[in-house]
């Protein structure tokens, strides 16, 4: 059971969220990606050629989980999510996600597979787009929890 | 153009890289994780809640590839494999210095929980003739991660897509 009534076409809430040089370093290094691009300064500017550090892919994923999980609940389980990069996110920048169900298909009688086209946005352009895979219980009780699902039965 | 090195030839549909019993998955961890993102999701905090949903606590899938990344320095390793090392060895074998991920894709299987130990293997699964591209000339190429826990069960599959280039 969900939080948020998904049909297809429906679009989510939007979420935003302003980075910081210390959100971004900590995504990197909390994910144990230590490439210098994600944390250092001196070496992103200099050696890299970049504008500043610039999130990481894990980071960008655990946004996008995130942004999921909050509207839906731990009920809901993410099957696949496959995302590209369009533009970094570098500090002090304002990350605005938006959602929106582009189908569903049912796994069984009671859970359904919901696909969601998920953005974010930084000054109004696509940084990241992407589109995730989710199991959802649609019994309306509860008790059907794509959780409890077979490994066989399982397949994202 | 440059023909692909008999090497490289070599990786393309196989196992190049694995890697076993890097770190121990630990909530602390994972939950240092989840503070950067701001996600309060219970399955990863709330013993209670999700021991009606998961059993017991679970890892983020999102990290799911660190846990096969290997600390910089250890004190009784030498010459640790760089994350994703196979891209690393395509670069330099293909002599071409600079890379970007241009696309992602993963799929979870069975969760990560406190106390697994996951494994990897890194396999080419496709290199492309050389290109031009506004950044470089260069090649793309895709490898295929597969992540079992230390019970051999599926945990999840990573495919990256990369350009190799130089200026």
């Amino acid at each position: 059971m969900t939080k948020l009534s998904l049909s297809e076409g429906i679009s989510l809430p939007e979420l935003k969220s302003t980075t910081s040089v210390k959100s971004i370093q900590m995504g990197a290094i909390t994910s144990r990606d230590w490439a210098p691009l994600h944390s250092d300064q001196n070496w992103a500017t200099e050696e890299g050629n970049l504008p500043d550090i610039i999130m990481n892919n894990y980071t960008i994923n655990g946004w996008i989980s995130k942004y999921l999980t909050d509207l839906l609940g731990p009920s809901c389980r993410i099957g696949s999510i496959q995302f590209n990069i369009k533009k970094p996110i570098c500090p002090n920048q304002t990350m605005v996600f938006n959602g929106k169900v582009t189908s569903k298909e049912p796994i069984d009688d009671f859970r359904s597979w919901v696909f969601i086209e998920i953005t974010i946005s930084v000054s109004n352009e696509i940084a990241t787009s992407s589109l995730v895979k989710i199991a959802i219980d649609e019994s309306g009780k509860g008790t059907n929890s794509p959780w409890t699902l077979d490994p066989e039965e399982w397949i994202p | 153009m440059k023909p692909l090195p008999e090497k490289v030839k070599g990786w393309i549909g196989n196992t190049v890289i694995t890697e076993k019993n890097v770190i121990t998955v630990e909530k602390g961890l994972w939950q240092n994780f989840c503070a950067s993102v701001e996600d309060g999701n219970p399955l990863y905090w709330d013993e209670k809640i999700a021991k009606s949903y998961t059993g017991r606590l679970i890892a983020p899938p999102a990290m799911l590839p660190s846990w096969v990344v290997h600390n910089e320095w250890d004190p009784k390793k030498e010459n640790l494999n760089r994350p994703m090392e196979l891209h690393f060895l395509l670069k330099e074998a293909l002599d071409l210095p600079l890379g970007i991920v241009t696309n992602i894709e993963m799929k979870f299987y069975e969760p990560v929980r406190e106390g697994d130990r996951i494994s990897s293997e890194q396999q080419l699964v496709e290199i492309s003739d050389e290109i031009e591209t506004k950044l470089g000339s260069g090649r793309k190429w895709n490898i295929e991660v597969i992540y079992k826990n230390h019970k051999n069960k599926l945990v999840g599959i990573q495919n990256m897509h990369f350009l190799g280039y130089k200026k």
